[in-house]
């Protein structure tokens, strides 16, 4: 009975413990303060254990008190010697604490190589620097960054949608926040952040295996030792996606752990099953059917959709600033008078996406109907701003065809409009629908409406959208694949 | 700060009673320690410190506590009042914990590394056992002979203590 209640309390401290066990062992725990006091015995020689080993790490704990409890030789007071072996390490580990401290505390662990929008900063010393910033370091940071923007460990906080950090470790590993985000970093040779909410982005190169990377976040840990991913952390819930190589991410509620490999994404949440989803890859103009890069360059090898940070699961569109790419399709439609063009779609902004950046639906016509003749935009649906915190949000819009349009063909762009002054900004859209109501003038009869409805009988039937976009039609969900 | 450093080994040892992980205990002994230090002018000086701080990290405890309550390691309101309360009244904290420290120091050095690796943050206990060859039920059974025999040390001492 007494081994099976202790090996409760273990598998309670391992996070390995099961609900059936949970309950049995939470019945004992409230029937016998006796069983209570054994718990927290066990609780405080926990902490005890743990506490020195995160503070001293095995091979200092093997070389400081080793000698005095294994000596084959009973003293005439062993107790004194391993008090006075313990003191004689704490000091050491003390002073040695302090030295390092001392010494850490002006140590520069990595640089900042870009920042922008609104930061907040707080240095291991407690120094506290607000700052809003552009692509470059700006001098109110001067006086807590060092030579070539050099940093010693601390707190940055992303307080606005637009903000952004990356900074980059002596080893070369990189890491970067977005948007509202929080995350604290040190690396007293070993790099340890912890990634209250937000998203954070890292190349990693090789860690020494013991010492690998640690990423804690409010659901999960992750351990890696070099590789690219992608984490989003919440209050309850962690996304990693892995770009290259593995990481291994361990639920904090219950110790579950997962690894993940390349092109691998999993969620933890308290109740998600933490199953590994395959991520496509990355296609590019080429590979995705009826869309087209309509800019300057042209250039149909770049990329224009992928899985991640997507919607339902599926593939999304990546909207760019940068004039490199123009998304755009010729929608083999052809206009009249009083058309009504409905839009929908999904979309959430991502990195260097600012505050007052929106998505820009344009309807255009060419001088010869062909997509790559002189267009003439006559309508562009805005977005509106971005969530705060990234999300996903509905667009819509509606524009009406005029007599200057009629007989042209449609063709459709979905481009961006700068609000930041910076044209750097990723998007992502998903699900873009566009639909056709075609109204007709009263008295006004073309032959064609003749050719479907008797001359002479009721008036032709109340108007229908029919969607020219959307879902499989024209490529709208972006999942179509030209190499398939 | 020098209170703060001091009683901070008590607060982390009366968390991990009451807190799932030790994740979970670091990241409320910190919250805990933050709000003492900003509240320090409402602390009543001549009254016990440690009881002050850890009425701070059992309220923040159980405001923490709200976020993983879906977890089968959080305990009921009922029994997590009764180890909090307990825990809070504990006079022998200090003592108990110089044993453990003691005792810990007595383990035979393998057995020593091998507890303290096991333990050590983002070790995963799984590829620890895989490599010492062992399965994972039998590793475990392995530290919680371990931790059987530190309790063990802990009460010789202490009733050798009051002898």
């Amino acid at each position: 009975m007494m081994a099976g209640f202790e090996q409760r309390i273990a598998a309670w401290l391992d996070g390995r413990i099961s609900e059936a066990e949970s309950e049995t062992l939470q019945q004992e725990l409230r029937d016998s303060a006796e069983a209570r006091t054994a718990f927290r015995l066990y609780a405080e020689l926990d902490a005890v254990i743990r506490e020195t080993a995160d503070t001293q790490g095995v091979g200092t704990i093997s070389k400081a008190g080793g000698a005095a409890p294994s000596s084959p030789k009973p003293a005439k007071s062993p107790f004194l010697k391993v008090a006075l072996a313990i003191a004689a390490g704490i000091i050491f580990a003390l002073t040695a604490t302090l030295w390092i401290q001392q010494t850490n505390r002006n140590r520069k662990i990595a640089h900042v190589t870009g920042l922008n929008g609104a930061l907040t900063w707080i240095g291991d010393g407690g120094e506290l620097v607000q700052a809003s910033g552009t692509s470059q370091v700006p001098i109110a940071w001067a006086n807590v960054l060092g030579e070539d923007g050099e940093l010693s460990g601390g707190t940055i906080e992303g307080t606005a949608a637009e903000s952004w950090f990356e900074l980059k470790f002596h080893d070369r590993s990189t890491a970067m926040i977005f948007g509202k985000s929080n995350l604290t970093f040190s690396d007293q040779g070993q790099k340890v952040l912890h990634l209250k909410q937000g998203r954070f982005s890292a190349t990693v190169v090789p860690q020494p295996a013991a010492k690998p990377m640690l990423i804690h976040t409010p659901s999960a840990v992750l351990k890696v030792i070099g590789t690219q991913f992608d984490v989003e952390a919440g209050p309850e819930s962690t996304m990693l996606y892995v770009r290259e190589g593995k990481v291994q991410i361990r639920r904090v509620s219950d110790g579950k752990t997962v690894d993940v490999p390349a092109d691998h994404r999993v969620v933890v949440t308290a109740d998600s099953d933490m199953l590994l989803r395959f991520v496509g890859p990355d296609r590019a103009w080429a590979q995705t059917p009826f869309w087209e890069n309509l800019s300057a360059s042209g250039n149909q090898d770049l990329i224009a959709t992928q899985e991640t940070c997507d919607y339902d699961g599926t593939r999304n569109l990546i909207l760019l600033e940068e004039p490199a790419a123009l998304p755009a399709q010729d929608t083999g439609h052809t206009l009249r008078s009083g058309d009504l063009l409905e839009i929908r779609y999904v979309w959430r902004s991502d990195k260097w996406w600012a505050a007052e950046d929106q998505v820009a639906i344009k309807f255009f016509t060419t001088d010869n109907d062909l997509m790559s003749g002189t267009p003439t935009f006559f309508a562009t649906l805005l977005s509106g701003t971005p969530t705060a915190d990234g999300t996903y949000q509905a667009g819509s819009g509606r524009a009406t065809a005029t007599e200057t349009e009629s007989g042209k063909k449609l063709f459709v762009a979905i481009d961006t409009q700068d609000g930041g002054g910076e044209l750097d900004g990723v998007a992502h859209v998903d699900n873009f629908q566009l639909q056709v109501t075609r109204f007709l003038k009263p008295g006004l009869r073309r032959l064609d409406d003749f050719q479907f409805f008797a001359p002479f009988s009721d008036p032709p039937p109340a108007p229908t959208p029919t969607i020219i976009i959307g879902g499989n039609v024209r490529n709208g969900d972006f999942n179509g694949n030209d190499s398939d | 700060m020098r209170l703060l450093v001091e009683h901070e080994p008590r607060v982390r040892s009366f968390l991990r009673g009451l807190l799932p992980t030790w994740y979970d205990v670091e990241e409320v002994a910190q919250e805990a320690s933050l709000i003492a230090w900003r509240k320090f002018d409402s602390f009543e000086e001549g009254t016990a410190f440690g009881g002050w701080l850890l009425t701070i990290a059992r309220f923040e405890a159980l405001k923490y506590r709200r976020r993983v309550a879906r977890s089968p390691l959080v305990f009921t309101d009922e029994v997590w009042d009764l180890l909090a309360e307990e825990a809070s009244g504990e006079e022998n904290l200090q003592i108990r914990r110089r044993h453990l420290e003691v005792c810990l120091g007595k383990l035979e050095l393998t057995k020593r590394n091998l507890l303290l690796k096991v333990h050590t943050s983002g070790v995963v206990i799984r590829e620890v056992a895989q490599q010492s060859g062992k399965s994972e039920e039998a590793f475990y059974k392995v530290i919680q002979r371990l931790r059987v025999i530190l309790r063990d040390c802990v009460l010789k001492s202490i009733v050798s203590e009051k002898a």
